[in-house]
């Protein structure tokens, strides 16, 4: 599990498009980059992130090497009705890091 | 541009022994250590408020209270960090320095 | 009784030295850009070490307000006069006062261009310009929107008018700090700005918040800054540092909207402080190499880039040493030491400085990080074992104690380099 930051609006109205931004603290290490002794700091990144609402995926994205450290994502969701708003990243190694956050339509 | 004036002085620092002027790399220079004390302990040493005048006081004493900063035996704020840095020979050298500034 | 002997000295060195700085040609020339911490100690060292020298200062400020101590001011603990100092002390050492701020430099002809288009030579140059604030890095950010959102970086009209402000805030308020990523000047100060925030919010508006939008994840003396922040001001200080997307990224004066990549804070009062550069007349002159602050020789701080020109304080690498006043303050004893060898055909002999930064987390709470640094022609280094902060956990009386040395210290050395 790594550190995360979600910022979902605790309401909305039905059909309005509410911004939702996503946060993972992580180092994504390129592969390309020396430790200050000298040695190659191997790949370590995070592959997958996946938003889900009302448990529909709603966004999912492969990442690669080259993503900045700490990657943030922002995207627009139409809230329809309450629900959680759930995300899920996946490091290469297969472990999983989630959270969520429930949105009120009202 | 020196190169010779800089060797003439080498030659004249061997023959005479040595010259607090001509302080090379090894000896103390009281003087050049001192100014770095004067932003806390006031011009050439002689106080600034609530930390304590160096200028004029006994060279041995000022010594041991470097010394005891520097082993950790007196007890100190800023002092206790910054002593340790200094060798023996700057330890007196610096002592004698203030030693003898007119209070 | 201190203060008079040291006018009378003055007044005794104004008078022999007046004659020679008057005839042209009576020693070497030197200018002087930038009167603060490490310009007024190398004119007040120089002057000492070799008094046949010709000085001419170049200053674009009419009093000189400093940074160190500053926020005490914006906390309230005391007010603008105490960091306010007159030029007139160190003018009246025997150096010509040019009017007007430098506007250009030319490294190779080490003339300095003065804004009414005088132009001023000298056989050696000694730059101490300080830091230039590097607007453009923030979005929506410039000198105009730091009118509503101060940076106060540079002490003077932007100390009081973030006073100002948090005088006027309502209780309850929004503050936000903005502080940039690494390097700038003075490391700690960001953290005693909060920390002297919060004691005048805790009393005085105390349900107002702090959020502090960090670029960095670590920050100088800060075990011993949350430490006093849990026991003074629980509750009052919010901090997103940079692995969280603490970094500002844009502001809007407009709306008093300061953004990071991941949040949009609605400020009451916001203290932004943008990245920083050295001097803008270091940089317009090249001096910086392309990389933002100037690389200088270790022991002489000469400019690797140009012979002649000497660059000390904020404005230069200094290896460990930080970008300090009492840095500066002893580059400049320092660097005329190395100059005064020079005129008189020697080679510069490294020294040992101190850099003591003191910080008041509240009036009563002071602590420090001390240590000595070696001049290497590898660089300058802080000596090991020896140097470091206060203790963690240190009782409140070694704090008290550290805060009447902080007072000391300023009261000490402003009186020396301006009194």
């Amino acid at each position: 599990m790594f550190n995360t930051r979600i910022r979902v609006p605790e309401t909305a109205a039905a059909g309005e498009a509410v911004e939702i931004r996503a946060m993972i603290m992580h180092p994504m290490d390129n592969g390309f980059t020396y430790s200050t002794q000298g040695t190659l700091i191997p790949v370590n990144i995070i592959t997958d992130f996946t938003c889900r609402y009302l448990g529909e995926v709603v966004v999912q994205v492969r990442l690669e090497p080259g993503i900045s450290a700490n990657p943030i994502f922002t995207f627009s969701l139409r809230a329809t009705e309450s629900g959680p708003v759930e995300f899920e990243w996946i490091d290469q190694n297969g472990d999983v890091t989630t959270a969520s956050a429930d949105l009120t339509v009202t | 541009m020196s190169g010779h004036h800089r060797l003439a002085i080498a030659t004249l620092a061997v023959a005479l022994g040595p010259l607090s002027a001509l302080a090379g790399p090894g000896d103390a220079d009281g003087a050049a250590l001192a100014v770095a004390c004067f932003s806390c302990h006031g011009p050439e040493g002689r106080g600034g408020g609530e930390i304590p005048a160096l200028a004029g006081r006994d060279a041995g004493e000022i010594a041991r209270q470097l010394s005891g900063y520097a082993d950790g035996s007196i007890p100190g704020t800023i002092m206790p960090r910054l002593a340790p840095s200094y060798t023996g020979a700057e330890v007196t050298a610096l002592a004698d320095w203030f030693a003898e500034v007119a209070p | 009784m201190k203060m008079q002997r040291r006018t009378f000295v003055a007044s005794l060195a104004a008078l022999p030295l007046a004659a020679p700085a008057l005839a042209r040609g009576a020693g070497p020339r030197v200018t002087v850009v930038g009167a603060g911490y490490g310009g007024a100690s190398f004119i007040r060292t120089l002057r000492r070490l070799a008094p046949e020298v010709e000085i001419t200062v170049i200053e674009q400020t009419p009093r000189f307000h400093s940074c160190p101590f500053s926020n005490g001011v914006i906390g309230g603990l005391w007010d603008g006069d105490r960091i306010s100092f007159e030029y007139d002390g160190l003018a009246s050492t025997g150096t010509r006062w040019a009017s007007g701020a430098a506007v250009g430099f030319d490294p190779a002809t080490r003339e300095v261009t003065l804004e009414g288009g005088e132009v001023v030579t000298g056989d050696y140059v000694l730059l101490s310009p300080g830091i230039s604030l590097n607007f453009a890095a923030i979005d929506g950010y410039s000198p105009e929107a730091a009118e509503a959102m101060p940076h106060a970086w540079q002490a003077g009209s932007q100390t009081g008018l973030l006073r100002r402000q948090l005088v006027e805030m309502e209780d309850g308020g929004t503050v936000v700090v903005a502080i940039p990523r690494p390097p700038f000047r003075c490391p700690p100060g960001p953290y005693e700005r909060i920390s002297l925030i919060a004691h005048y919010l805790k009393a005085a508006k105390p349900a107002s918040k702090i959020i502090v939008l960090d670029a960095q994840d670590g920050f100088s003396k800060q075990g011993l800054f949350e430490e006093c922040w849990a026991a003074l001001y629980p509750g009052l200080i919010e901090r997103i540092p940079g692995a969280e997307s603490g970094e500002v990224e844009a502001v809007d004066p407009a709306t008093m909207r300061v953004s990071t990549a991941f949040d949009d804070i609605t400020a009451d009062v916001a203290n932004v402080i943008p990245p920083q550069r050295a001097g803008a007349l270091a940089l317009d002159a090249g001096l910086d190499g392309g990389i933002g602050w100037c690389p200088v020789d270790p022991v002489s701080f000469e400019s690797t880039l140009a012979p002649g020109v000497f660059i000390i304080g904020d404005a230069a690498i200094m290896g460990e040493m930080p970008k300090s006043g009492f840095s500066a303050a002893q580059q400049g004893s320092a660097c005329a030491a190395a100059l005064a060898a020079r005129i008189a055909g020697d080679d510069p002999a490294p020294r040992k400085l101190i850099n003591t930064c003191y910080s008041l987390a509240a009036p009563d709470w002071g602590f420090s990080v001390a240590d000595v640094y070696a001049q290497t022609a590898d660089g300058i280094a802080a000596i090991r074992p020896g140097g470091g902060t206060t203790p963690l956990g240190a009782d409140a009386d070694t704090h008290a104690a550290e805060a009447r040395y902080a007072n000391s210290w300023f009261d000490t050395l402003t009186s020396q380099l301006w009194g």
